[in-house]
């Protein structure tokens, strides 16, 4: 079966900086995959590759067999490949609803010559209001549903990037670091969550991660980089226990 | 100030503070809208208020006297302009990312052209310093107070229009996207949001609402190739002092300006004989003052409602 | 590449025709006349009728030359003054730069005129305006040459004799804020407190202004200070005056005076709101204008204007084409020459006939032959009638 994503040959050199080199990697439908290895490796920049936030230098992307290697963010983005950033970017001054709202597409009351007439559009408002809630409860955000999103804490922002995500009901999701800042507990939630949306919705995952001991918890196949390559894959066990990877990785 | 200025001017002079802050609030506010979801000051904003003017004219030359009619023709035509205007240069140029003085300059050309396309017309069909024919009248008199037609007119429908705007602005779905493009453009992009239609429905509502302004204006003084041109200074002094970010500041900073070229300058003349010639400088004094001393302009003095930064 | 070859062959085409030129024209003399008008800003239109009755000037020497198997031909550099000082001293220069006029006629107002001076004195260019009035470009000596329009020397006099006669104890002023408003205001202040007027309160505007609520506001307050036997005098250009107008209907000071009204006030357009119409008719609007008495020249132009261009003439329009004859004829005398033009263009002037009135030249290079025509708006506001005339040179007036 060919793989839901795929990667060939995939390279970015930022000036002299090779910052991703020469990495093929493949994604299979259900699966949730993590993608790890030091600072610096190349991991967020493979990600902007995937989700056409930066140009390939060279290389090939395959998303169900299309190549979307020269696509636009937003065009990867209605392909089904919604992305959550290592920084969370959201609407800060907006709130958690709004955030959740504005990817909806076609609504009514975005045309000028329906936007000053409640009425007309506060109806199919309301139904896009019910889809977002749905979506809250998934991520337990729902009481916060007025917050501002500035308001929100570490993993909050997280959950909400993820929950904005699923508003877009992707087929893939790219998280970067979706644990970064977030306390410990709360970080094993946020991937229980996370596999419940593999498991309930079919949502194919990649995972960058940092807390390897959660990631390892739940990821079907790894992959390790390093200095912008490919140093090991595997599935869980095999990573967990490779020397290569532990010298680099805890540099023991 | 009262004391020092005779009751009559300065009952006349408020009264027109009123009257044309309000027409100023209507085109700034279109000048903070493209700032701040655009990113571009548009000096060509006061075209689109002329060309509504001219539409507005055009209708009312024709026969057509019903108010409605006419600002319903001075909108169509200011946002047919403005999006004319955007697609044609504007977004070309954004495409070719090219630098921020690179775009004020397009905006001036831009104005430039849409200017001389007016003049070529107004020659031709010698439309120049005509009035859109309603005619004035006194509406009410009451001592020193004379409120015309005109004021009822003017009044009522810019804050009703500046009401609609701010409404759409902070509760509607468009509002909400022009917002978050104003916030973060390649976030908006990222997760789906329709920039380049939220764009064009950005530029439509702005031009729509020069335009309106525009016809309202040539009711006030007589339409002409450079009458939006004329105000432009003053309705840009206006939005800087809003600090080109926000609803509340800018409508306040129509008023201020109003209030300095009507009241101010008079109690200035009448008090220390300062000529009413320096008028077309105060919006210049407005201006250097606000980005000298406070370049986030009246934000923050004020309450944040209607801030386009959220 | 193709592109390249295309430029190519534009240039090569170019500069064939160019030389196909050249060589037709071997044997012609070109005197080059310099056209500086305002083709944009609100005298925009006035600047465009000027420059078809200077073709038309231009049309008719070049024939009558041909036809006596003369070499010399003219031709025409025209550019935009934009109504401002500045606008005027670029075009000039920019006319004499790129063809090397040495005459120029135009500009329109005496800011533009005053803007263009320093560039035509320190480069021996001279000027021939042809509406220029205000008696701050009054300068004996220098390269400007104001034709057949008289100075305001002499209009002002007109309306401090008509406010007195009126029986204005004081005046309200409103005036551009430029040179011509400005000496309209100094002149009419002297001659009418010379000749026994009270006190003059006046008010400046500026000349890009196109709102005037707070001049409204404060002329009304002026007139109300008077009191009952003040009058007002409008000194204002197209636009600004519709839109004082416009602000004035509904004062109630201002529509209980009398007004007077400068020149570029006298026209239809004034009257064609019927609200304004009815405020002018109200206020005895009256105007003073440069008699426009016919000279046997007057139907000639017209008649060959509209044959030419197939339609009227505007107001002044044949002004400019009698300062383009003035030019064109010195210089068929004095030759293509800066210094001998200067010498010799009173000469010429005091002897042509114009199409409005003859032109004769005073010590400062201005029209001195000033006979005025004083309009009222009729009482239903149809439009200005001819109610009396002011000779400038004898200081009368007489009323018909
Ligand atoms: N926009 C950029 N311009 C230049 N260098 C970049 C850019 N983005 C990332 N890099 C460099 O590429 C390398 C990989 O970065 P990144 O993908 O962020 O690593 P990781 O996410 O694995 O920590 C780093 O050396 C980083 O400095
Ligand atoms: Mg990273």
């Amino acid at each position: 079966m060919t793989p839901l994503l795929e990667m060939k040959n995939l390279r970015k050199d930022f000036g002299g900086l090779r910052a991703v080199d020469n990495v093929s990697l493949q994604v299979p439908e259900g699966a949730i995959i993590g993608l790890i290895g030091p600072n610096g490796s190349g991991k967020s920049t493979l990600i902007n590759l995937i989700a056409g936030s930066t140009d390939l230098s060279s290389g090939q992307v395959l998303f169900a067999s299309q190549d979307i290697s020269d696509l636009p963010a937003d065009e990867v983005f209605k392909l089904g490949i919604a992305r959550g950033y290592q920084e969370p970017a959201l609407y800060f001054k907006m709130t958690v609803l709004d955030n959740l709202l504005l990817p909806v597409k076609d609504q009514r009351g975005e045309r000028p010559w329906y936007a000053p007439w409640r009425r007309s559009w506060q109806h199919e408002e309301a139904a896009h209001a019910e889809a977002a809630v749905q979506v809250l409860e998934q991520v337990q955000l729902l009481h916060h549903y007025d917050t501002l999103a500035s308001d929100l804490s570490g993993g909050q922002m997280k959950l909400l990037e993820i929950a904005r995500c699923l508003m877009g009901k992707p087929q893939l999701l790219l998280l970067d670091e979706p644990t970064a800042g977030v306390a410990p507990k709360l970080a094993y939630e946020i991937f229980q969550q996370i596999a419940r949306l593999r498991d309930d919705f079919g949502i194919t995952l990649l995972i960058v991660e940092h807390r390897l001991e959660i990631l390892f918890d739940f990821a079907d196949y790894v992959y390790v980089m390093h200095l912008g390559k490919l140093l090991a894959q595997g599935a869980v066990d095999e990573i967990a226990n490779d020397a290569i990877v532990r010298e680099v990785y805890f540099g023991d | 100030m009262g004391d020092n200025l005779p009751p009559a001017l300065l009952t006349t002079s408020l009264v027109n503070t009123i009257q044309i802050g309000s027409l100023y609030a209507l085109m700034a506010l279109g000048i903070t809208l493209t700032f701040s979801v655009m990113k571009l000051p548009n000096f060509a904003h006061a075209e689109y208020a002329t060309a509504g003017a001219y539409a507005a004219l055009i209708v009312s030359l024709s026969g057509v006297l019903n108010p409605l009619v006419i600002m319903i023709a001075a909108f169509v035509v200011g946002a047919l302009s403005a999006l004319i205007s955007h697609l044609a240069v504007f977004k070309p140029l954004e495409r070719r990312d090219v630098s921020f003085y690179t775009l004020i300059l397009a905006s001036f050309a831009v104005g430039l052209i849409i200017r001389y396309i007016l003049f070529t017309m107004a020659d031709y069909f010698n439309l120049f310093d005509l009035r859109i024919a309603i005619p004035l009248r006194v509406l009410f008199r009451e001592g020193t107070l004379i409120l015309s037609n005109l004021f009822a007119w003017v009044v009522p429908t810019s804050l009703v229009l500046v009401f609609i705007l701010t409404l759409l602005l902070n509760r509607s779905p468009l509002g909400r996207e022009m917002r978050a493009l104003a916030n973060n453009v390649n976030l908006a992009r990222v997760i789906g949001i329709p920039v380049e239609r939220v764009k064009n429905y950005t530029w439509l509502l702005v031009g729509g609402l020069a335009g309106v302004a525009g016809a309202l204006w040539g009711l006030q003084t007589a339409v002409h190739p450079l009458m939006g041109w004329g105000a432009i200074i003053s309705v840009f002094a206006a939005a800087i002092l809003g600090g080109l970010s926000s609803f509340s500041g800018t409508i306040l900073g129509a008023y201020v300006v109003a209030f300095s070229e009507n009241t101010v300058i008079l109690f200035l003349n009448v008090n220390y004989g300062v000529d009413l010639a320096y008028k077309p400088a105060i919006p210049f004094i407005i201006i250097i003052v606000v980005l000298l001393f406070r370049p986030q302009g009246l934000t923050k003095l004020i309450r944040r409602a209607g801030d386009l930064g959220r | 590449m193709t592109r390249r070859i295309v430029y190519v062959l534009l240039i090569v085409a170019m500069t064939t025709m160019l030389g196909a030129t050249a060589t037709a024209q071997d044997d012609m003399e070109i005197y080059v006349l310099g056209v500086a008008l305002p083709f944009t800003g609100s005298f925009g239109t006035f600047g465009q009728d000027f420059e078809r009755g200077i073709d038309l000037a231009v049309a008719q020497m070049n024939g009558e030359l041909e036809a006596a198997g003369s070499a010399i031909r003219f031709e025409t550099a025209s550019a935009d003054t934009e109504q401002t000082p500045e606008g005027a001293a670029r075009a000039l220069q920019t006319i004499v730069q790129t063809t090397g006029a040495q005459v120029v006629v135009g500009p329109l107002t005496t800011s533009e005129v005053l803007g263009a001076k320093q560039f035509a004195d320190e480069n021996g260019v001279i000027i021939v305006a042809m509406a220029s009035s205000g008696p701050a470009a009054s300068i004996p000596g220098d390269n400007i040459f104001r034709v057949i329009y008289p100075p305001d020397t002499f209009s002002s006099k007109a309306f401090a004799s008509i406010a007195l006669e009126r029986g204005h104890q004081n005046m309200v002023v409103l005036y551009v804020d430029d040179p011509f408003g400005n000496g309209m205001n100094e002149q009419f202040i002297k001659n009418y407190q010379a000749s026994g007027g009270g006190e003059v309160a006046s008010f400046g505007y500026a000349p890009q202004s196109t709102e005037l609520s707070a001049e409204a506001a404060a002329v009304s307050a002026a007139l109300a200070g008077f009191g009952e036997d003040a009058g007002f005098f409008c000194v204002c250009f197209p636009g600004a005056a519709e839109a004082f107008v416009q602000v004035s209907q509904i004062d109630p000071i201002l529509t209980s005076v009398q007004w007077l009204g400068n020149e570029a006030m006298t026209s239809d357009e004034m009257l064609a709101d019927p609200g304004h119409a009815q405020t002018l008719a109200n206020a005895d609007f009256v105007t003073v204008s440069q008699s426009a008495d016919s000279t046997p020249l007057t139907p000639i132009f017209h008649a060959d204007f509209v044959a030419m261009f197939d339609k009227e003439p505007g107001i002044f329009t044949n002004y400019a084409f009698d300062a383009a004859n003035i030019a064109m004829l010195t210089m068929l005398a004095a030759g293509n020459d800066g210094a001998a033009v200067k010498s010799m263009l009173p000469f010429i002037s005091n002897h042509y006939i114009g199409t409005a009135v003859q032109a004769f030249l005073d010590e400062n290079g201005d029209q001195a032959i000033a006979s005025y025509g004083i309009r009222q708006v009729a009482e239903d506001g149809s439009g200005f009638v001819l109610i009396g005339s002011y000779d400038g040179n004898t200081d009368t007036i007489t009323y018909k």
